[in-house]
């Protein structure tokens, strides 16, 4: 459940390049609902994607999540209970970094209870492998896993990835 | 001949930390950390005095937590206080000089005397002869060694590593990159302060200087080890940190004797190494695009 109360975003402030990207925009989105957000260019829809994501904090109004003030919360906290894809699938995945390895940090995010020193387990290796088969099924080549990604074919399988990677938990999606 | 070879690899073992430390820092975490100077002197100052205080071995450990220390303060500057993160480290590595006085009794130099060593308590079990002091370097280092590459692999390597390689999916993968840089620099300047802690032991004295350009040094060391061994995994990386080292100091060796280069020069000359090889992807890129232009003319 996302609540935003009157939220306004203006970059640049006292610039010429002042530019008010979001202005007392309030919203409300129910658990299970599916709400497609289209505008033309520079209407604010990625602004108003980062401000619930939290690369930015809003000027003013808040932002709940599952009825918990994230106003204020930096993005490395928030995104503990929000998964979001980049609309730039190269921006969400590290490059030099195996798949198996991106996919570990992407499950780092549901599993906080585990030590920071604890490697990849075998157990999370084989949900890794299940679900990467799962979506890969036409080339199930188990060494997939340990090569790194920029060495992957570029295209459809890459942002494929990263959404299974967003969806190695149960947290809320965007 | 067998001389040359031995000093070639204690000197290689014994400074092999630092490009350990910038691998680390420079390759993993992608920041050129210039506390390296500072933080090998502060290592070797504290090792030095605390040596002659009696401690060896405790000495040790607190030269790296002090290179730890130094390593908090860059990381400080450079995620909290918003200090540019090359600037960061020559703003730390200045202050050290200070305190890295104070350490050797605001002296710019210290000794230890008679007082024992690391060195010459591991002689006094009698294990290893005439090479007892590289087998305990190596032993060193081979722990370090094994640490990092352990670390690494865990969930919070896996982590420095990604801030390194792309920083806005750290923070969307609900991990704090400023708390991943703190870590890594600490680890590097730990690592890089030791190694000045064994230096010291290892020369008996220490210097206020000793560490001028060392990582450049550095540098040149990861740089070589990883033409001969190639860039891989991170363990790979971590080897050829030590492989490049003792290449170094065989270079340096081979230098000091047939002085081909005069050996006042090795500094310019490390400097231009160091620099051709960073620059080479930008220049093998350069003359790729002149040649097609080239073409294009020739074509057209």
């Amino acid at each position: 459940m996302l609540t935003i109360r009157g939220i306004s975003k203006t970059f640049n402030p006292g610039t010429v390049n002042e530019k008010c990207a979001l202005q007392k925009l309030s919203l409300h989105l129910d658990r299970g609902e599916f709400v497609t957000i289209v505008g033309s260019n520079g209407a604010g829809k990625s602004t108003l994607f980062n401000a619930v994501a939290g690369n930015f904090f809003v000027d003013e109004g808040r932002i709940l999540l599952d009825g918990q003030d994230v106003t204020f919360l930096p993005d490395h906290k928030r995104s503990r209970s929000i998964g979001r894809l980049f609309q730039d699938p190269l921006r969400g995945t590290a490059p030099h970094m195996t798949i198996e390895e991106n996919l570990s940090l992407a499950y780092l995010r549901s599993s906080s209870g585990t030590s920071p020193f604890s490697h990849i387990s075998k157990a999370d290796k084989a949900l890794f492998r299940d679900r990467l088969q799962r979506i890969d099924a036409a080339d199930g080549d188990d060494r997939h896993a340990e090569t790194p990604f920029a060495r992957r074919a570029y295209g459809r399988s890459r942002p494929r990835h990263r959404r299974e990677g967003a969806a190695a938990d149960d947290t809320n999606r965007l | 001949m067998l001389y040359i070879l031995q000093t070639t690899f204690e000197l290689g073992i014994l400074y092999a930390l630092i490009p350990m430390a910038l691998f680390l820092s420079f390759r993993v975490l992608d920041i050129a950390d210039l506390t390296t100077d500072g933080s090998f002197v502060f290592g070797m100052a504290v090792s030095v005095t605390m040596a002659a205080a009696g401690h060896p071995l405790l000495a040790l450990l607190a030269a790296m937590l002090c290179g730890a220390l130094a390593g908090l303060v860059t990381a400080i500057l450079q995620t909290k206080l918003g200090v540019p993160s090359i600037l960061a480290g020559i703003v730390t590595n200045t202050g050290l000089y200070t305190v890295n006085l104070m350490a050797m009794g605001w002296s710019s130099n210290a000794t230890i005397l008679k007082q024992a060593t690391v060195y010459t308590l591991f002689r006094a079990l009698g294990i290893g002869g005439r090479w007892a002091n590289l087998l305990l370097s190596a032993v060193f280092v081979a722990l370090a060694a094994g640490c990092l590459i352990w670390f690494l692999g865990t969930r919070l390597g896996l982590s420095l590593r990604a801030t390194g390689d792309n920083r806005d999916m750290v923070s969307a993968s609900s991990i704090n990159p400023s708390y991943t840089i703190t870590v890594g620099l600490c680890l590097a300047n730990a690592m890089t302060a030791l190694s000045g802690a064994l230096v010291g032991q290892f020369q008996r004295s220490a210097d206020i200087n000793a560490g001028t350009g060392i990582v450049v040094i550095g540098l040149a060391c990861l740089i070589i080890g990883e033409t001969l061994c190639r860039r891989g995994s991170m363990t790979r990386g971590v080897l050829s940190a030590i492989v490049g080292s003792i290449a170094y100091r065989f270079i340096y060796a081979v230098v000091l004797k047939t002085k081909i280069v005069p050996i006042e020069c090795l500094k310019l000359v490390t400097a231009i190494i160091v620099a051709l090889a960073i620059a080479m992807p930008t220049i093998r890129e350069k003359i790729a695009f002149a040649r097609r232009v080239r073409q294009g003319k020739k074509e057209g």
